[in-house]
Order: structure tokens, then sequence, then C-alpha cells
């Protein structure tokens, strides 16, 4: 019998969803709880659909729970066809979450659609599912739908996640606190050291919940809210989604691209995956580093003025030679000279050299002292200035006087 | 203005000059004839012919050639040179006559031959030659020119006066003496300066004549106007008294050092006095032989190749090909350029 009705209903939802204008009003019912397993008492069932209806106009999402006894296919695929066939969800994306309690397969599922998937992450379902699971196995159905609803809730209510603020340190933000004490401080001083330095703006943020936003989105939204350098990397931990993120702006975009790229995220991972979150920010900057230096080496050394400059010696050089060439090719040969001194011909008819005079000047010049040798002392005096060095002339008389020649 | 061709006394073909033996061929029957014997069977054997001079001495003038008879007109310096028609040789020897006669020669020494193979050797390691100034016909246009130039001889006389000093110097105890002698020196003499070299035409290139110095001037011979049979020969426009006051100069100044020279062994030298002066000197007007190449550029540059036609010296000025200097500015800076570019990005 509930086969039937189920099959019936089925089939009617199905032929109600063919007729266009009928599927704009979507879920043309308002109900949200279809017990197909007779899960719950009437009361129960009731009571949850207000709670749904409810908690549906709070969050501004489609919520739905489903049992079911007969399934023959996966719990999966029921739920998804189920939420899809009942035309549930809000917006064009038709954004909401059916619970489905499979009887036939003993599962449960949560089927999330449009927003909800990025709401409901892996890991919050998975959470949802601990809560619920204790009262699923005890068979306390209705209590197992309400702490599903509470998870939800809890959940969904919190978005959008509040984007971290600037706290004692203004590079690194730790919104998952998996950065023990201390070791903000010491990323956060390198990463000043290399802002200081190179002029690039570095920022390590970890997050436990992103919200709807990709991590891209809320790497650059924090980017942009911090106020940060046009030239900049942001690795995002996005522990929500177990994600390593790095983003880019400006020159980094060019600088950090490419297999430089997938090199630091790789690494970057890897010390993530051991739980070295720590050591992965390091790994962050010390691989960020070296690529910023090389790379404005090489800008500066490719600059237009380095190219022109380059090329305007090269040039230079290459005219050189040319040169060279030219003054070779314009004359061979030096000019003649007629060489006098072989060809002329001396003839001396006198040859006179006369002595006139003599001087002879003194000039007192003691010479160096030889070095003192052993431990004695010596000492001395000595004149200074004065001195006058005399001559004497052929006629005998002494004279004085200097010369000096120019 | 009358002209010669010398003929062979064999068989009346015209006969050259030839570098190689230092004496006359004829081409037609291969007699060869020294100067000796051609000077003995001259006025009879050896064919002159006059044609009546047309024109002054000194400007262009028309002349018949003495084999064809046909009118030429010859440049006004143009002393020997070729028919244009029958391609015989000419000697305009109007022109080197009376006061224009030469009194010295260098005949050729080197054969046209061994001058193409010079130039063909010279400008084959010259990559930056423009391909056309390599090429054969170029080479065969190279001409044997007797260049016409003067020779002075001079003698300077007088003398030079000077106050030197000789300084030595010595230590004897604390003390360092220094000895300075003074002397009255005086040199006088004659100084004698032979063949010093003038250019005697004014068309003359100055680098190429000066390039192709120096000729063995004491080897020249007393002029014959047959050595110039079959080469080209300029007659001198420049007169020796324009180089009067540059030569006195010149043998004065060498004159000067030459005494000075002797003045030796002082410390230092004063000149207080210079009595040196030109007393004699003696211009003589010589034909040097030169091989030349000229070669106009497209811009109308000339450029030129000379071989000293005695001594086989090379001078030139060769032309460049700007595409093949672009080749190598290329070849120099682009791959610099490119070392530098790839240095800048690999590093
Ligand atoms: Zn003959
Ligand atoms: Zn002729």
């Amino acid at each position: 019998m509930t086969k039937r009705i189920c099959g019936l209903s089925l089939l009617l939802v199905f032929l109600l969803a063919l007729l266009p204008g009928v599927l704009a009003a979507g879920a043309d019912t308002q109900q949200r709880v279809f017990d197909f397993a007779a899960l719950l008492t009437e009361s129960e069932a009731a009571a949850l659909e207000e709670e749904i209806a409810a908690l549906s106009g709070e969050l501004g999402v489609d919520l739905a729970v489903a049992t079911t006894d007969d399934n023959p296919q996966s719990a999966q695929e029921y739920a998804d066809d189920f939420y899809d066939a009942h035309g549930f969800g809000v917006g064009g994306d038709g954004t909401g979450a059916l619970l489905l309690i499979d009887m036939e397969n003993r599962e449960y599922y949560i089927s999330t659609k449009g927003q909800m998937i990025s709401r409901l992450t892996d890991s919050r379902i998975d959470n949802i599912l601990d809560e619920m699971e204790p009262d699923m196995k005890a068979g306390d159905y209705s209590q197992a739908i309400a702490i599903f609803l509470d998870q939800v809730r809890g959940y969904v209510a919190n978005d959008p996640p509040a984007l971290p603020q600037a706290g004692e340190f203004d590079r690194v933000f730790d919104g998952a606190g998996i950065f023990s004490d201390g070791q903000p401080a010491v990323l956060q001083s390198r990463i000043d050291a290399l802002c200081a330095q190179k002029g690039i703006d570095l920022a390590v943020v970890t997050a436990d919940y992103v919200g709807e936003m990709t991590a891209r989105e809320y790497a650059q939204q924090f980017y942009q809210a911090q106020g940060m350098g046009k030239d900049g990397a942001l690795l995002l931990l996005d522990m929500d989604h177990r994600d390593v993120y790095i983003a880019t702006f400006g020159q980094m975009a060019s600088i950090l691209s490419g297999s430089a790229l997938d090199e630091t995220v790789a690494a970057v991972i890897a010390d993530a995956e051991a739980g070295g979150y720590y050591q992965a920010a390091l790994t962050f900057l010390s691989k960020t580093e070296p690529l910023v230096e090389k790379a404005q080496l090489r800008a500066e050394r490719t600059s237009p003025g380095r190219i022109l400059l380059y090329a305007g010696g090269s040039v230079l050089v290459g005219l050189l030679v040319c040169l060279l060439v030219m003054a070779r090719y314009r004359s061979r040969g030096k000019g003649y000279t007629y060489p006098f001194r072989e060809n002329g011909k001396l003839e001396l008819t006198c040859r006179e050299d006369r002595f006139l005079s003599e001087r002879i000047d003194r000039r007192y010049s003691p010479p160096p002292p030889p070095p003192s040798s052993g431990g004695g002392h010596g000492g001395g005096g000595g004149s200074f200035g004065g001195g006058s060095s005399t001559h004497t002339s052929h006629s005998g008389s002494t004279h004085g006087g200097g010369g000096r020649g120019f | 203005m009358p002209s010669v061709t010398y003929k062979c006394p064999n068989c009346d073909a015209p006969l050259v000059f030839d570098a190689g033996t230092q004496g006359f061929y004829c081409d037609f029957c291969k007699s060869a004839f020294t100067k000796e014997e051609l000077d003995s069977k001259a006025g009879t054997e050896t064919q002159s012919q006059t044609a009546s001079a047309q024109g002054e001495e000194g400007h262009a003038a028309c002349y018949s050639c003495p084999s064809c008879g046909a009118q030429i007109l010859a440049e006004e310096t143009t002393a020997a040179t070729t028919c244009y028609y029958c391609h015989n040789p000419v000697i305009l020897s109007g022109r080197l006559e009376g006061e224009m006669e030469p009194e010295l020669v260098i005949p050729f020494q080197v054969k046209k031959e061994e001058a193409e193979k010079a130039f063909a050797q010279w400008v084959k390691k010259k990559w930056f030659v423009p391909a056309p100034f390599k090429q054969e016909s170029e080479v065969q246009a190279l001409t044997g020119v007797y260049f016409p130039f003067w020779l002075a001889d001079c003698k300077v006389e007088g003398g030079l006066e000077a106050s030197a000093t000789r300084v030595n110097s010595w230590r004897s105890g604390d003390y360092i003496y220094t000895k300075t002698e003074y002397y009255s020196v005086r040199r006088a003499g004659s100084v004698f300066f032979d063949n010093l070299v003038r250019n005697a035409l004014k068309k003359s290139n100055r680098q190429l004549i000066e390039g192709v110095q120096p000729f063995e001037t004491q080897k020249t011979q007393v002029f014959s106007l047959p050595y110039l049979s079959g080469f080209q020969a300029e007659a001198r426009d420049i007169d020796a008294k324009e180089y009067a006051g540059e030569i006195a100069a010149q043998a004065n100044e060498y004159a000067q050092r030459m005494m000075r020279d002797t003045i030796d062994s002082y410390t230092t030298v004063q000149i207080t006095g210079n009595s040196l002066h030109l007393a004699e000197s003696h211009f003589r007007y010589a034909l040097f032989p030169v091989w030349t190449l000229t070669y106009r550029g497209p811009k109308g540059t000339v450029y030129y190749y000379a071989l000293n036609g005695q001594t086989g010296k090379v001078f030139g000025r060769l032309p460049l090909s700007y595409p093949r200097l672009g080749i190598l500015l290329a070849a120099v800076a682009v791959p610099l350029f490119l070392l530098a570019l790839l240095g800048g990005f690999l590093l």
C-alpha cells in the first residue's frame, strides 16, 4: 500500500514536473518531510515539518528529509533524484539539502545542491554524519534528524565567514589556529625583511572555514582587505578543504608561475600533509625569496635601459672594429722622410771645445746611519739649518751661493 | 708637336723598353736590342717621324701618330703614351726638349706581369675591397707611368756656437761635491745633401707620390727618350724655383741637426749662435717609374694602387665595400649583443 502511494506520488510529481509553468512554482507543495519508511510518528513528522519550514526560512535555503525502505538504487542516487524530482531548492541553482534515511540499504545520506555544496563541505558533512551516528544506530531517527537540522543551522547560519582581522601581525593570520606561540612572529619578521628588501608583499593565512568562496576568491578578498602591495603573494592554508592555495598578484604573478609555482605548492603540500603547517609556511617563504631575487636581478639585467646599453656597446665595438679595418685600408706604408743623417755629408773645418771655468759645490749630506743592532741605546743631536756650502773661484776667494737647474 | 715612335731596325714594328732585360724589344719579330745598339743605329735605322706642332707647348695639344697618322689630343703634361687608334707607343718629344729635357731617368725595373702579380697578391687578402676592384680587367688597367721629379743637391755652410757644461759629482765623507765645467764650443764646415726629392707634377696624387718613395736615386741614368717607349710619361709642370725656399729650409734644418750631433759628451748644451746657410743648390729634373692603378669609386672618390717601378714597394688607398663593412659590423655586434642578452636572461 505504501509502496503504491509512493509510486503514485512519484509519478504525480514527475507528471507535474513535465508541465511548464507548474515547474516554475518549484515545490508546489510545502511538504518537506517524506516518511515513506514510516520511521516517524505522525506528530513527529508534523513537528519536523514545521521546524524545517522555519529553519529554511531562516537560512534562506531549502531543506528536506526523506525516508525509504524500498530503494533498488544507491542512497546517493535516490536522494539526488528525489531532490531534483521534487524541484527542491531556492534560487536558480536550487540551493538546498536533503537528508535521506535509506532503510533498504541501511544508509543515511545528505545530498546538497547549489550554494549548499560549498557550505556543507565534505568534512562538514562527515562531521554531521558523525554527530548523527549514535542516534541512527539507536534507531532514534527523530533525534538524528533534529541533530541534522541543528548542525546545518550551525554551519550555514555562520556564513559568510568573517575575514580574519589584523591582529598583532599584519602579514600572518592564523585563522585556523594551527601555529604555536612564537611561530607567527618569526614568519612576520621574515616577511617584513623580504618586503623591505625586495618590495614584494607576502602573507600567510590559515583558515578553518572559507565559506562558499573558492580558495582563490578568499585569498583575493583577503589580500585586498588587508591593503597589501600591488606585487605580492599570499599562502592560504585552507584547513576546511584541506587545501593549499597560493594567490599571486602584480609582478609576483609572473615571478611565481608555471613550474616554479607548481614546485612551491608541491613543497608546501608535502609539509602540510606531514602536519608541519609552520614548516609549510616557512617553505613558502624560503621558496619565494630566491625566486624574487632572481627575477629582480633578471629584470635589472633585462631592463630596456640595460638592453639599450648592451646594444649600444655591441654596436660601438663593431664600429671600432670597422674603423680599424678602414684605417688599415686607407693607406699602406708610411710617408717618406729623407734619411738626412745617412745621406748627408758633414765636413767640419772647425771643431773647438774651449774650457772656460769650473766650480765645485759642496753639500752636507751624511750617509744614512747603519741600522742599530742589539739592545744598546744610542742618542745624539744634530744641527739644523744655517749651514752654508762654499766654493773657491779661480781667483782663490771663497763664495757661497746655490743654483738649481730648470 | 713633334712626336716619335721607335721602330725595329729589322721589321719596322714598334720597339718598346723592356724592364726585364733593360733593353729594347720588338714584339713582332722578337728581336732584342741594347741601348748601345739602338743608339748606334740612331738616325738611320730608328724611324722617327715628326708631325707638325699644333698648339703651344705646355697646353693641351694635337699631335699626329707617327704610325697611323691619326690626329690625337694630348693632355698638357703628357710626354709619352700609346696611340689611341693603333696602340703603338708615341713619345711627344717636343715636351721633353730644350729646358724641358729631363737630366735623369730611372728606367722601369719591374715588369708589368710582376706588378700585376704583386697587385693581385696584395688585393687578394683584402676582403673589404669591393669585388669589382679585384677583377682581372682592373688589374689589366695597371699602367706604367714615368712621373717627373725634382732632385735637389744642396751645400750648407756655416757653423754653430754653443756654451756647454759638463757636471761630475762625488761623495767624500759627509759631503757631496759637484764639479761643473764650463766650455765654449764652436763647429763650422759644410754639409752636403744629395737627391732631396720633390714632386714636379701638379696633378700628382701627393699621397701616392710620397707613398711609393724612396727611389734609389743613386741608380739614376742619363735621360734618353727611348726609355719611355711603351710607357706613359708625364712632363713636369712645377718649376724648381717653387721649391727653392722649402729645400733651403729643409737642408738648413738637417745641417743644423747633424752639426749639433757633433757637440756631444756634455751635460748641457745651449746653442748661442747659428751661421748655417744654404751656399749652393742644384736642381735636376728626373723621371721615375711607377706602376699605377686608379679606381673611381661610386661616389667619385679616387682610389689608387701604386708600385714603385724601381724597387717594387707597394702603396695604395683601397676602396672599402660598405656592404661588407656592414656585414663585419653585424658579425661583431649581433653575437655580442645576443651574448649580453643571454647572460642577462640566464644569470
Ligand atoms: Zn722587329
Ligand atoms: Zn697610331
